[in-house]
C-alpha cells in the first residue's frame, strides 16, 4: 500500500488477539494492526514537510491535524476500508484516497480540523461534497 | 509586458513532489491540483515558453506532470498567461481548481525524464 518499511514485530504485544478464535482471525486482527501502522507512519512523515514543500505554497501540517488523521486511518481500518493513499493537502491538510461502491472517494482533514467527504465517479468529476463529524464517520464506515 | 494566449493546444506543466510521493500506481493523487482557499487560480508553467526544464525545476525532489490546457478550458476554467520574476513560462488556471482537481489529475502524465535530454 504504502512504500513505508515495517516489520511484524513493530506490532505491540498489547495488540496482540488473544488465543481463541480460527487462525483466519488472528490473521485478521494482525493485517488491521499492520494496516494501522502502516498508515500512521505515512502520516507521521508528512510532520517534518516545512512551507513550500510542494514546490509552491504548501503549508506544513499542524499537529493536530496529524493527530486526527491517525484516528481517521484507524477509524478506517477498523471498518475495513481500504486506503489506497493518503498525502498532504496544500493547506496543510491531510487527504485520504479510497473506493467505496465503484466510487472514488477522499477525505479531506483540514488544517482547523473539518474533516470533508467528497465522492467521484470513475471519470473524476465531483458527485458530491459533505462536512463531517468523527462520530459520523465511525457510523458511516461502520 | 510580454502577452502569450493560452490555447487548448497548450501543454501545462505542474511540479508534483516526491517525497512524500504523490503517485500511486503510476496515477497523480488530485491534491496536487487542488488550490488553498486564498489563492486565485493553481501555478502551472506553459511547456512551450520553458526554456530549459533540467535548470527550471530541481527534479532531485519533484517530477512534472504534463496536462493538457483543453482540459481546464472544456470545463470553462480560463487559463492567463501570468509570468512573474524569474518565471517567464508561468500561468494560472484560474479560480478555484479543487471541484476539477480529480479531472486534471487523471488527465495528467508525469513526464517522461528521457525528454530531458532534448534540453
Amino acid at each position: 500500500m504504502f512504500n513505508t518499511a515495517i516489520s511484524i514485530s513493530s506490532v505491540s504485544n498489547s495488540t496482540r488477539p488473544v488465543k481463541k478464535g480460527s487462525l483466519a482471525d488472528h490473521v485478521k486482527l494482525y493485517s488491521k494492526e499492520i494496516e494501522k501502522i502502516i498508515a500512521k507512519n505515512r502520516i507521521e512523515e508528512f510532520a517534518g514537510l516545512g512551507y513550500g514543500w510542494d514546490g509552491y505554497d504548501g503549508e506544513s501540517v499542524s499537529g493536530a491535524t496529524l493527530e486526527l488523521s491517525k484516528t481517521i486511518a484507524e477509524i478506517m481500518v477498523d471498518c475495513s476500508i481500504h486506503i489506497d493513499f493518503i498525502v498532504p493537502l496544500r493547506n496543510g491538510g491531510v487527504q485520504f484516497e479510497f473506493q467505496l461502491l465503484n466510487n472514488e472517494c477522499e477525505i479531506e482533514v483540514h488544517p482547523n480540523v473539518l474533516i470533508y467527504f467528497l465522492w467521484y465517479d470513475s471519470l473524476g468529476n465531483l458527485l458530491g461534497k459533505e462536512q463531517i463529524t468523527i462520530t459520523q464517520l465511525k457510523k458511516f464506515a461502520s | 509586458m510580454n502577452t502569450y494566449e493560452i490555447t487548448p493546444k497548450d501543454i501545462l506543466l505542474r511540479r508534483i513532489p516526491l517525497k512524500p510521493s504523490h503517485i500511486f500506481q503510476g496515477r497523480i493523487t488530485s491534491a496536487c491540483f487542488k488550490t488553498k482557499p486564498n489563492e486565485n487560480g493553481l501555478s502551472v508553467d506553459i511547456e512551450a515558453l520553458v526554456i530549459d526544464i533540467p535548470s527550471s525545476y530541481n527534479m532531485d525532489t519533484h517530477t512534472l506532470a504534463r496536462v493538457s490546457a483543453s482540459v481546464p478550458i472544456e470545463l470553462g476554467y480560463v487559463c492567463k498567461y501570468d509570468p512573474v520574476e524569474g518565471n517567464n513560462a508561468h500561468a494560472l488556471i484560474t479560480g478555484d481548481t479543487c471541484p476539477i482537481a480529480k479531472k486534471l489529475a487523471l488527465a495528467a502524465q508525469v513526464i517522461d525524464t528521457s525528454i530531458l535530454d532534448k534540453f
